[in-house]
């Protein structure tokens, strides 16, 4: 039996987490099929949206607005060999996506059928899960645009 | 609004990855036989299943030669009744879980309890282990609860051991 594969056990605990009112309104969004983001007091657009803005730590405005599901890739990494619990079971690349209309970025998945088409600076766009339940994975993954 | 997202459910996990000692391999093959083995200490003669292959007490070695084969019946010596609680193990039914004192050891497993209604599990009751079915001669990942190999325990339908037998288990176990 010296060949015998490593067995693998797995340790793992249900966690919830309650969101608070403006990371609810993002995934309430998403399960119905939209993008928002929220405005900062000095009027940058945040998506995804956060309760307050990092760069002076004031609260943010109760501003929103709705992005399409269209970026641009600011950054990305290459993932060979996914793990079980990514969002894609075939090689894909971690992207910092900035939406258009945001100021800042988003990490997500990009599916592309081979690494040589990654670039930054690509546009890609959200494919949206048909059955969605409050969640950034109700967005499957950003695909080439 | 009422039908907002206003939880985010996740699972926590890790993944080990352990090579199986023989010590593990043996106890494996003796589960695929519904055979419960354990190693007794040469110095403190205190039982390990599944096997540690050493004694954490004493720091020596065991190996098969110190390799017995221990009842995987027993004594239901502790137990506890869960209800679970609607935002946090939704979907999940009340259910009991206990410590089995295995017969002439003073090993005590742990595992969920079959076959028996909550309100009805108290100490005493002889219990039987639920095995685990082997995947392709290994052990399904256990979820990193209970006792290897044993899915849990069943009432045997055995006469209940009385209130001063499970005292004198207890204290037993509180020797070793
Ligand atoms: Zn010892």
């Amino acid at each position: 039996m010296s060949d015998t594969p490593v067995p693998i056990d797995t340790v793992e605990m249900p966690y919830v987490r309650t969101l608070g009112p403006v990371i609810s309104r993002f995934f309430t969004g998403l399960r119905d099929g939209e993008i928002w983001a929220n405005k900062t007091r000095t009027g940058k657009v945040q998506c995804p949206p956060f309760e307050y803005d990092p760069y002076t730590g004031e609260s943010a405005s109760d501003d929103w607005v709705q992005l399409d599901g269209t970026g641009t890739v600011s950054s990305w990494a290459w993932v060979e060999e996914p793990l079980r619990n990514h969002l894609l079971q075939e090689p894909f690349a971690w992207c910092l996506i900035r939406l258009d209309g945001a100021d800042t970025d988003l990490v997500h998945a990009v599916r592309v059928a081979d690494k040589g088409q990654m670039a930054t600076g690509m546009r890609v766009e959200a494919r949206w899960r048909d059955e969605r339940i409050g969640h950034l994975r109700d967005i499957e993954c950003f695909e080439p645009a | 609004m009422s039908d907002d997202v206003k939880v985010l459910n996740s699972v926590v996990s890790l993944d080990y990855e352990r090579p199986p000692t023989r010590a593990a391999r043996r106890y494996t093959e003796a589960v695929g036989e519904k055979r419960l083995i354990a190693h007794r200490c040469p110095e403190c003669e205190r039982l390990y299943t599944p096997p540690k292959g050493y004694c954490p007490v004493c720091v020596v070695l065991t190996t098969d030669e110190h390799e017995i084969e221990v009842s995987p019946e027993g004594v239901l010596v502790s137990y506890t009744v869960t209800n679970p609680d609607k935002l946090h193990q939704q979907g999940g039914k009340t259910s009991a879980r206990g410590d089995v004192m295995l017969d002439g050891t003073r090993i005590t497993l742990m595992g969920e309890l079959d076959g028996v209604e909550a309100a009805d599990v108290h100490t005493g009751m002889r219990m039987r282990a639920v095995w685990v079915e082997l995947e392709d001669g290994r052990l399904p990942s256990s979820g990193g609860w209970g006792a290897v190999g044993i899915k849990g325990w069943e009432p045997t339908g055995e006469p209940d051991a009385s209130r001063e037998e499970v005292q004198e288990l207890l204290k037993k176990a509180g020797e070793s």
